[in-house]
């Protein structure tokens, strides 16, 4: 395994269990100091808490493997700590309804602040933007080429049906044969007149329709 | 609706004119004009609709090439003939901007 890919992994299963034990902590405080009808909330709770901690490892699944699945997973775990940090803090505060910002509140702030790899590396925080705004920079990796591709495929979509396949058909036909540093750019200039393409493909379906008249019943 | 002959048009129409028998596929054109793949496409589809350019697909068998087919842009008989006169009458200078030269040239 290489050096720096092992220091991330091992700085994810250090954020994991740090995650664990503080959860583990509120769960613990919270039976000691407020035993009582409690006790549901908390044990989905921590049931909750270790399946978020446990997440990170385990293997396999459906779906594609590659940058998709693993921003699925890291979601996955966000919402996960979301949920089970509600659902512990819920069990702090329930008799009065205060607890309800407070529960959800916390959860939010911490899983923002510490999923800063969510995209990708915490690219927001150096201020590279996303999609097309990223300036001409072709080194935004395989995440930013594969969501600029998705983004191709469901821009096709707008227009119609055989003139949207042609146009995919023919934008990847192209940008297979281009070099790589010039595929961002490429595929960008193809998003950016799509929304042009898109009027005048259906301006014209729309003037053929209308030459071929209303269609009659039966 | 009369096609605009813009810059980027006559770019594309002028590479297709070079060798009117020629095909032409969308990166080679790219390349030859200068503009991005995403600009050039719907040049060509306006010059398709007009009935300047034919296209087809490339009939080859993508897993033998590797790599998918290309479409082809060729002028048209039509079509090469009226591409030359709209050139020809964009690159000529118009009357106004004629009479404007000849304006300031009196005043001169």
């Amino acid at each position: 395994m290489m050096p720096g890919i092992d220091r991330e992994e091992r700085r994810k299963k250090h954020a994991r269990a740090g995650g664990f034990i503080a959860l583990s902590a509120v769960v613990a405080v919270t039976v000691l100091l407020r035993p009582g009808y409690q006790w549901v909330s908390l044990t989905v709770g921590v049931c909750t808490a270790i399946a978020v901690a446990a997440s990170g490892d385990l293997p396999g699944g459906r779906g594609r493997p590659g940058p998709y699945r693993e921003r699925r997973k890291k979601r996955a775990r966000v919402g996960g700590f979301i949920g089970c940090g509600t659902i512990i803090i819920s069990g702090l505060f329930q008799p009065d309804w205060q607890w309800v910002p407070f529960a959800v509140g916390v959860p939010v702030v911490v899983a923002v602040v510490t999923s800063g790899d969510l995209r990708g590396g915490g690219r927001r925080g150096h201020g590279r933007g996303s999609g097309l705004s990223r300036g001409g920079r072709d080194d935004d990796g395989p995440v930013g080429a594969a969501h600029r591709w998705r983004m191709l495929a469901m821009v096709s979509r707008l227009m119609p049906g055989p003139g949207g396949r042609r146009w995919l058909a023919e934008a990847e036909s192209l940008l297979s044969e281009i070099a790589p540093a010039g595929r961002g750019a490429a595929i960008r200039s193809y998003l950016l007149s799509a929304p042009g393409l898109v009027v005048m493909m259906w301006a014209r379906e729309a003037r053929r329709r209308a030459q071929l008249g209303p269609r009659r019943p039966g | 609706m009369a096609l605009r002959l813009t810059v980027q048009v006559q770019l594309v129409v002028q590479a297709l004119l070079r060798d009117p028998a020629r095909e032409m596929y969308g990166l080679e054109l790219s390349e030859e004009t200068g503009l991005q793949p995403g600009t050039a496409y719907p040049i060509l589809l306006r010059l398709e609709h007009e009935g300047w350019v034919a296209s087809r697909w490339e009939n080859i068998d993508p897993r033998a090439e590797k790599r998918p087919a290309r479409r082809y842009y060729r002028l048209t008989a039509g079509g090469a003939v009226q591409a030359g006169a709209a050139l020809a009458a964009a690159r000529r200078p118009k009357g106004t901007a004629l009479r404007r030269l000849a304006g300031e040239s009196g005043t001169a």
